[in-house]
């Protein structure tokens, strides 16, 4: 390959380089502190992608790695992940597939895993676009009240508790909650809008 | 879930135990869980009106023929899908609430002649399926694919979409088709009216009139199989990546690159506004808090954090190394002349790993719906791109009008203009919306419609449009008191009598529903 200069048009590449790396450099140290409960899940059960441009992001999939999951880093070929990296696990359990995103990546995983009778089962939406306040959304057919305690007592460790919280996350019903928070929250330097969810198989 | 226009509970019922007998019980759908995916991702307020009733998964032709028959008898309205991810348009949702989806997705035969370089394929194989193929069998041959490429290559390019190397004119690259008539005739056009002629995907025309036209965007028969050509390999693939620091650079731009795309050194070729640029990296909320469009010390500030001029550019070039030296050579003398004009390249040569930044320009199919975030929430776009003469100041005069009615609606204004033919452009502008806010979703649509009129008042068009502005967008092609859409509606008419396929695509409805709908004849 000879490259003449840096590529203009698409700097996704770069911006997400910089951010994964800022993030190892400059991680507070509780994020190595978080305490750790035991596996709720087998290890292979459950994967959680982190886009590596945002902190909260890979703060979430940390916390799940230390209960069990798979981590992978959201590349900018959505597809390429899923027909590599993630679909090939299904016929070895993989059951779970979750993680803190832009909302497109959960619009675009739900069609990439609709041939696989994948079903999302939790949605929370989480919106600082206002700065001085933050609303939380939530909805699916877990436990909520754990993923809501997490949002509110969770601070600026949100999204650790969040991750947390879903390691554990128990099927309720079939039946769908909503559930609308609106907690303070510091505003997000990045896109200030996130979306937390969890796709199940069935077998 | 609605019923079919016409039929009543029982009726439908009994229809829908025909068409289990076809095609087995769980390839008919009237579950309103099972229905969901068939709904517009991306309506814009109105997906209520787009309902269907059911939806029916075929395995091959004569299973089609079969459910035709039913269909007949029953006045079963179907809406036919590839795989329903003509998403901005509509997705997998009918024109007519109460259609029964004809959905091909399990349609996915593939075969590939790597000597001649076509491949025939089925609705339900995507780009992805394509290019894993090709991949797998270790063919020297790229496919073409649109952004992104998880849709069918058999419903992409029936509905004329467009990729970015130089087969990006998916119509053009496609050749022979095979296509099941409302009546269960099968039909195959060009040389494949010959039994078993070698040259069907290879050769388009044959001995009489041309017949593919007529089933691309349109609802005169079921396509089953199209032949689609193939580039092979090159020695040496370059990505040209250009910017271009002022808005007003577009005139000579365009200027010099339609030179270059006459003299066939540039082939299909992509230019972003600031926004889509920005939108494909970042989020709004990270240049600006305040509401309505970014004013322009945003756009000021977005344009130096990101080091992006107006517009970007990007296109491949390739063959053999020296002819894509000479080529590289011309065009950097081409775009000489435009002050501040910054021009990267990076090069691949044959069997190196493209990277994902570079993929599309060689056909490697990808998903990546960055845009969509613009704004946070749930996003969605829509879309009725214009073609679009390729002339700068033109353009300019166009661009900065469009851009008006954007920020008038409170939007900014995402630009692209995507040459796949060398004379003009197509034009997108895509509106991408928050689909769970009611009030973005109407100001949306409100945009939809105004950007439609006033492309008119200009007498362009857009080339495609959602399924709830279909009528509208066909009306504005009014040459002759509307001959062109009356011939649609004789042909209509003659090959689908009792008017069963795809009611409503690109304005064409059949004979009942024309004179139900308004009684007076032509919609407007």
């Amino acid at each position: 390959m000879t490259q003449s200069r840096p590529s203009t048009l698409d700097r996704r590449e770069v911006l997400a380089l910089g951010g994964a790396a800022t993030l190892v450099l400059f991680a507070p140290d509780w994020i190595k502190s978080v305490p750790s409960a035991a596996p709720a899940r087998p290890a292979a059960s459950m994967i959680a992608l982190a886009d590596p441009r945002y902190g909260e992001s890979l703060i979430l999939a940390r916390s799940l790695q230390r209960e069990g999951a798979k981590v992978l880093a959201l590349a900018s070929d959505r597809a390429r992940l899923w027909s590599y990296a993630i679909e090939p696990r299904l016929p070895g359990g993989l059951q779970y597939l979750t993680g803190l995103t832009l909302e497109s990546d959960l619009f675009a995983f739900e069609r990439l895993a609709e041939n696989s009778s994948a079903r999302t089962c939790y949605v929370g939406l989480h919106d600082w676009r206002c700065r001085q306040r933050s609303a939380h959304r939530l909805s699916g057919s877990i436990k909520l009240d754990p993923i809501a305690e997490a949002l509110v007592s969770g601070k600026d460790r949100w999204a650790a508790k969040l991750g947390a919280a879903l390691a554990l996350a128990k099927k309720d019903s079939c039946e769908e909650r909503r559930l609308a928070l609106d907690c303070a929250a510091p505003a997000a330097q990045g896109p200030r809008f996130f979306v937390s969810w969890l796709m199940r198989w069935t077998a | 879930m609605p019923l079919p226009p016409g039929l009543s509970s029982p009726n439908f019922d009994s229809a829908c135990k025909e068409l289990r007998s076809i095609v087995g019980d769980d390839w008919v759908i009237t579950a309103d869980d099972r229905l969901t995916s068939y709904a517009d991702p991306y309506s814009p307020g109105v997906a209520d009106e787009h309902t269907p009733a059911g939806a029916i998964l075929p395995t091959s032709v004569e299973e089609i023929r079969s459910v035709l028959g039913v269909a007949n008898r029953y006045g079963l309205p179907l809406w036919t899908v590839s795989l329903g991810r003509n998403y901005a348009y509509g997705g997998a949702a009918p024109c007519l609430k109460g259609s029964m989806i004809l959905d091909l997705k399990r349609m996915r035969a593939i075969e590939v002649d790597a000597e001649l370089a076509y491949a025939i394929v089925e609705p339900g194989v995507t780009y992805l399926d394509l290019y894993k193929f090709i991949q797998d069998k270790k063919y020297r041959l790229w496919i073409d694919c649109p952004d992104p490429g998880w849709g069918s290559v058999l419903g992409n390019t029936l509905e004329h979409g467009i990729g970015y190397t130089p087969y990006g004119d998916h119509a053009s690259h496609q050749c022979g088709m095979e296509v099941v008539l409302a009546n269960g005739e099968v039909v195959r056009t060009g040389l494949g009216a010959m039994t078993d002629n070698p040259a069907w995907p290879l050769y388009k025309y044959a001995f009489g009139p041309s017949l593919d036209g007529l089933f691309t965007q349109s609802n005169f028969g079921v396509v089953t199989k199209i032949g689609a050509w193939l580039m092979p390999e090159p020695d040496v693939f370059s990505a040209i990546e250009m910017t271009f620091r002022r808005e007003e650079d577009i005139m000579p731009m365009i200027d010099a690159l339609r030179v270059l795309r006459l003299d066939g050194i540039v082939p299909t070729a992509t230019i972003a506004n600031w926004m889509r640029i920005a939108a494909g990296n970042t989020t709004r909320a990270e240049w600006y808090d305040g509401k309505g469009p970014l004013p322009q010390s945003a756009i000021d500030k977005l344009l130096k954090g990101m080091d992006i001029g107006h517009w970007g550019m990007r296109f491949g070039l390739y063959g053999r190394k020296r002819v894509v030296a000479a080529k590289r050579e011309a065009v950097e003398k081409g775009f000489a002349h435009i002050e501040g004009a910054a021009l990267g390249v990076v090069s691949y040569e044959r069997g190196e790993t493209i990277p994902p930044e570079h993929g599309t320009l060689a056909g490697i199919p990808s998903v990546d719906l960055m845009p969509l975030n613009w704004l946070g929430g749930a996003g969605a776009h829509i879309e009725c791109p214009l073609v679009v003469p390729m002339r700068g100041a033109y353009f300019l005069d166009l661009y900065r009008r469009r851009t008006e009615l954007f920020n008038a609606e409170g939007f900014d204004h995402y630009c692209g203009l995507t040459s796949t033919t060398p004379r003009c452009f197509i034009n997108t502008g895509s509106i991408i919306f928050d689909r769970n806010d009611a009030e973005q979703c109407a100001r949306a649509r409100a945009l939809g419609k105004t950007l439609i009129e006033d492309a008119h008042k200009r007498n362009l068009a857009g080339y495609r449009a959602h399924i709830a502005e279909m009528d509208f967008v066909a009306a504005q092609f009014d040459f002759n008191d509307h001959v062109a859409m009356r011939t649609y509606e004789l042909l209509k008419d003659t090959l689908d009598p009792n008017g069963l396929l795809s009611p409503g695509k690109q304005g064409i409805w059949p004979k009942a529903l024309r004179e139900a709908k308004n009684g007076e004849g032509r919609k407007q």
